[in-house]
């Protein structure tokens, strides 16, 4: 479904990715973890399109990514939660979730899906006319999943999720992304939480110093020594 | 060695065509326009110390022009005293309102800086409006003639002007040239990149940017004084004006911002574009040169925001 | 108390077309963060435009509205696409500077087309007055007042309640999370642009029964349309609504009870009073 090859970008003269390649398959949810500076939102830049590519590819279901103007995205199905959950602050939950369905195609079932969205998520339709920078954390994140989801996207890209979250609302958060999945989104998350990342993911790569270094299921990913070592501190 | 010589041998004949110039040239046209691109030249180099150096706009400095102008004309009407000394209160009275004004402005960042200059440049000149029975309000003040007179600035050809106002350039371009070098002039450069990153670093930049500002109000004034004897009269909308202000701002602006050589370059290119302009079109419609000179500035920002100066810097 | 009472109606129906000047302003800089030194001249445009309709064409002031709005909706769409669209997103000064070199060319173009005369147009509501309670209220004023405030009213709902103004109010956010939105900033930009421009335009219209119409008229307007901003708020509607009727009521107020050539410094003090004390404005963010 998505896939890229031989990515190489930066910004400026700073290069961040030195050749890197990565498949996701459709329905499947891919982990990308990494410690920081490795590079991993530069990717999601560069796939959204909020980057330059200087040389590689990256298409998604056969069409070339880089070719296409940044907003052209979502009308292919793709959305992307940006880290710090990219919600609009000045604007209210509710007209959040209209703009989450902004794109031609979504437009015509915008209300029908927003009720759905309210059905799922109840702590949002509480706060619909509030301002979206008044919600705590957690609602932050579950209004920016679920203005994904007015999208009909058949990719969603994930950004860091738990960052800035207590435990508790992690929980909350994954489990919302592996109900995400078992909708049929195909995801791509990024993650600094290793475990909850690769428990909800069926592969991961992991990213260090703009190279992907290691790559397989979550499991294998989990067994390996070398990654537990890193990240697990075991 | 060889460069060097060269470099002395040019600037040589240039000095010696300059001081000439006069002398070769008898159309007193031409002998005025160079006045004033001197003048330019000159109130440029101060307007670039707090905004090129600085790196805040100012559309206020034709207040301090201004003030120097009207201080110095008042004098000689009611006091019949010379401009050489009325003059220089103008500075000092300029210099002061500059530091009236600059004290809250610097707390002030970019469009809100501008703005607050564009009203403290136009609360002058209405005050200038309003207290007509003292300034002679629209109608402006002419200047009594005393003849050839040097302690009233008075001379019956442009070319004493012209040699004024090339000295004073001069003087300015090495007071400029020796601040950009000594440590103020380091400061500022600190403070344009990335101001909160220099106070943190311990510069003042209050002090800083308020020294630069009041150098260039004094600057401003002198220049003022000197236009106000080498034309008839004075008027509030003509050296209190907003297009005054824009004007200093669009030498600079156009030549090259932040450098020396920026504000003649700018002079030479604006004053030459709209006496040129006055010069055959002007009888069509006033306002011709001026067409061309917001063109200038839209092509200058669009294309080249540098400045012209930017393509003879090796840089 | 009736001339307290005449001055500041007086004030408050000015106030509501240099509301609409303003709106326009912050409505650019609000979306795409450029601030438009030339909204005055699009004011005289519009100015101009009326004068050419009513003299050439014999349309009204108020029928011309609307040809009047259509025109400056393409203006705006031209000036946008060739100058302002590649300095959206570079250093303030770089929009100042251009909008100021914009402003003298198009001030001295109409002087070298048109002259530097006082024109004037010829209506029937010039002359015409509302009386009532004591009060003499200029008709062309009120009709003004009323339809600016409608102006302002359906950009204020445009902005609220439907997926352009959402689609504004999110590229005047984050641009880039409205990219990811499927928003194209730059159709939005282009659209916020023209529509501030028209807003411009049509207040001159307005205007135009009341005022003279030469080239530097643009430049009253413009410094008017930017302390109105300023006390109201960089980029906030609501603010340049109450910004434009506080400016006007108070201009008027020190023009008749202080000096009438001091009107203006009634404005400027309170201006630089805001700058100094409350940059934010009536209902901006805080500024830094």
């Amino acid at each position: 479904m998505l896939e890229i090859k031989d990515l190489v970008t930066g910004y400026g003269d700073l290069k961040v990715l030195d050749g890197v390649s990565l498949t996701v398959e459709e329905g499947e949810t891919v982990a990308l973890v990494g410690s920081n500076g490795a590079g991993k939102t530069t990717l999601l830049q560069a796939i959204s399109g909020l980057l330059p590519v200087w040389s590689g590819d990256i298409t998604f279901r056969g069409q070339s990514l880089p070719k296409l103007q940044p907003h052209q995205l979502p009308a292919l199905g793709i959305a992307h939660i940006p880290q710090g959950r990219g919600i609009l602050a000045r604007l209210s939950v509710y007209d959040n979730l209209m703009l989450g369905g902004y794109i031609a195609a979504a437009k015509a079932k915008r209300s029908a899906r927003m009720e759905e969205m309210f059905a799922l998520f109840p702590r949002l339709k509480e706060r619909r006319e509030q301002l979206a920078g008044t919600l705590s954390g957690g609602e932050q994140q579950m209004l920016a999943i679920a203005r994904a989801l007015m999208m009909y996207p058949s990719f969603m890209i994930l950004d860091e999720p738990s960052l800035g979250l207590s435990p508790l609302m992690v929980e909350t958060v994954f489990k919302i992304i592996a109900d995400v999945s078992q909708m049929g989104v195909s995801i791509l998350i990024i993650e600094q939480n290793l475990v909850e990342a690769l428990h909800v993911a069926d592969r991961g790569y992991v990213l260090e110093t703009g190279r992907v270094v290691l790559s397989g299921t979550s499991a294998e990913l989990m067994g390996n020594d070398k990654v537990r070592e890193a990240y697990l501190g075991i | 060695m060889k460069k060097d010589v060269k470099k002395y041998l040019l600037t040589a004949v240039a000095a010696v065509l300059l001081l000439a110039f006069p002398l070769l040239v008898d159309n007193l046209y031409i002998q005025h326009s160079f006045f004033m691109i001197f003048l330019f030249a000159t109130i440029g180099l101060g307007w670039n110390l707090i905004g090129g150096y600085g790196a805040q706009l100012s559309l206020g400095h034709a207040a301090f022009f201004a003030v120097g102008a009207y201080t110095a004309v008042l004098f000689v009407i009611y006091q019949s005293l010379t401009p050489l000394i009325g003059g220089l209160v103008g500075v000092v009275i300029a210099v002061a309102v500059a530091g009236l004004i600059g004290y809250p402005c610097f707390r002030l960042r970019g469009p809100y800086f501008t703005l607050a200059t564009i009203a403290a440049g136009e609360i002058v000149r209405t005050l200038l409006l309003h207290f007509q029975d003292f300034t002679g309000g629209a109608n402006g003040i002419p200047l009594p003639y005393k003849g050839d007179n040097f302690l009233f600035l008075q001379f019956s050809s442009k070319a004493p002007y012209y040699y004024l106002a090339l000295a004073m350039f001069v003087v300015v371009f090495f007071l400029v040239r020796y601040l950009e070098h000594a440590k103020m002039g380091r400061y500022l450069a600190a403070i344009r990149e990335d101001q909160d990153a220099a106070e943190s670093l311990g510069v003042q930049t209050h002090k800083v940017k308020m020294f630069a500002l009041l150098i260039s109000a004094a600057i401003t004034a002198a220049c003022g004084v000197l236009y106000a004897f080498s034309v008839s009269f004075i008027d509030p909308d003509s050296v209190a004006g907003l297009n005054l202000s824009i004007e200093i701002a669009v030498v600079v602006i156009v030549g090259g911002i932040g450098t020396l050589w920026g504000p003649v370059i700018g002079s030479v290119v604006v004053i030459f574009l709209t006496e040129m302009t006055n010069l055959y079109l002007g009888d069509i419609r006033s306002g011709a040169s001026l067409v061309l000179y917001g063109l200038l500035l839209i092509l200058v920002i669009s294309i080249r925001p540098q400045g012209l100066s930017s393509f003879f810097r090796r840089n | 108390m009736d001339i307290f009472l005449q001055t500041t109606i007086n004030g408050l129906m000015i106030g509501g077309v240099y509301a609409l000047v303003a709106v326009g302003l912050t409505l650019i800089f609000g979306v795409m963060g450029i601030v438009n030194f030339a909204q005055g001249e699009f004011v005289m445009l519009g100015m101009y435009a009326s004068w050419m309709l009513a003299t050439y064409l014999k349309v009204g002031p108020y029928p011309g509205l609307l040809p009047v709005g259509l025109i400056m909706l393409a203006v705006g769409y031209i000036v946008f696409r060739t100058l302002i669209a590649r300095v959206v997103g570079k250093p303030d000064e770089v929009a100042i500077l251009l909008t100021l070199g914009l402003s003298i060319f198009l001030q001295n173009v109409i002087l070298v087309i048109y002259g530097a005369d006082y024109l004037t147009v010829q209506t029937t509501i010039k002359d015409a007055a509302l009386n009532f309670a004591g009060l003499s209220l200029p008709l062309a004023r009120v009709v003004a007042f009323v339809v600016a405030l409608i102006f302002v009213g359906l950009l204020s709902y445009m902005l609220a309640k439907t997926d352009l103004g959402r689609a504004m109010r999110a590229c005047a956010e984050n641009r880039n999370i409205a990219t990811l939105l499927g928003i194209n900033p730059k159709f939005i930009f282009t659209l916020a642009f023209a529509i501030g421009i028209v807003m411009a335009g049509l207040a001159g219209v307005l205007l135009t029964p009341m005022f003279y119409v030469y080239p530097g008229i643009g430049t009253l307007f413009n410094l008017t349309a930017f302390v109105v901003v300023v006390l109201g708020g960089m980029g906030s509607v609501p603010g340049a609504l109450l910004g434009g009727l506080i400016i006007g009521i108070l201009e008027s107020l020190t023009g008749t009870y202080v000096a009438l050539d001091l009107a203006p410094i009634g404005t400027w003090l309170v201006f630089l009073l805001v700058l100094f004390l409350r940059p934010s404005g009536l209902f901006g963010r805080r500024v830094n």
